[in-house]
């Protein structure tokens, strides 16, 4: 039901230099505390599904995520993002990348890619 | 009452030890094929036909697989498929009006419950084609070359 994103984030050291490790700053969307320290990631699940078969149950599913990471500067968050993609990359394909931009509230830059699970039960 | 597709299970006899094999992780299970052939005859002086049925044609069973080597059915299929020559046996599945599943009988065949709707077929595994592609699962495809196919409905 819910992608393993935080777990493989928190398997990495690097993402850990990076987001902290108590707590690591990869939320699920919405969930950023305001004010909360920089980087920090938000992940939401836009698509998914089980693997449906007819005569027996799912043993598998996909989760398609789109992750989006804040910094203060765009050359931060392009270097935490990568740390993060690193971590991920392994166990699931990216299908995509986007520009980053500024968020215009915070002025904090973003960078956003979206990534598909294919998790066993 | 129309017929959910959820609930429709494969089964097949494994002609080494004649034993009910029941094949999971099927994403879809097509036949085709079995059409009749058809005969026209003219009289010299006529204009329309006169049609009789000719001969059938086979009949071939093709089902989709999340491919799992840990499933012994999806290996005893390989199995089957590379076999020389293949062996025929038999192959049913029972639609979702039941959950019943069918035994074996003494002759190598199928004895199917009564208390569930089936197609059996007598064939044997005649492709095995199998598609790895990014952003995936590894699928194959199973073609089943069969002489005929009996349906048998719910209660028969």
């Amino acid at each position: 039901m819910i992608p393993p994103i935080f777990q493989l984030a928190f398997a990495s050291a690097e993402v850990k230099a990076a987001f902290g490790s108590n707590p690591l700053r990869v939320y699920p969307f919405g969930s950023a505390p305001q004010g909360v320290a920089k980087p920090y990631a938000v992940w939401r699940l836009y698509a998914g599904s089980p693997e449906n078969y007819l005569g027996n149950l799912p043993d598998m599913d996909r989760y398609v995520l789109q992750v989006d990471v804040y910094d203060s500067t765009p050359p931060a968050v392009i270097a935490a993002a990568r740390k993060l993609r690193d971590a991920l990359e392994p166990h699931a394909h990216i299908l995509a990348y986007r520009a980053g931009d500024t968020d215009p509230e915070t002025g904090d830059a973003r960078y956003s890619f979206d990534i598909e699970f294919f998790t066993s039960r | 009452m129309a017929l959910a597709t959820q609930g429709t299970e494969l089964y097949f006899i494994d002609p080494a030890d004649d034993s009910v094999v029941t094949v999971g992780c099927t994403t879809s299970i097509d036949k085709s094929g079995g059409a009749n052939n058809t005969v026209e005859s003219y009289c010299l002086d006529s204009f329309d036909p006169t049609v009789m049925p000719g001969t059938r044609q086979a009949v071939t069973l093709t089902f989709g697989l999340n491919l799992d080597p840990a499933n012994e059915a999806h290996v005893r299929l390989h199995e089957m498929f590379q076999a020389s020559p293949p062996e025929k046996t038999y192959f049913a599945y029972g639609l979702s009006d039941g959950t019943a599943d069918p035994t074996a009988n003494a002759s190598g065949g199928f004895t199917l419950p009564s208390t569930r709707s089936w197609y059996e077929l007598y064939g044997f595994v005649s492709d095995l084609p199998n598609s790895i592609a990014g952003n995936a699962v590894v699928t194959a495809t199973v073609s089943v070359y069969c002489d005929t196919c009996v349906f048998v409905p719910k209660g028969a």
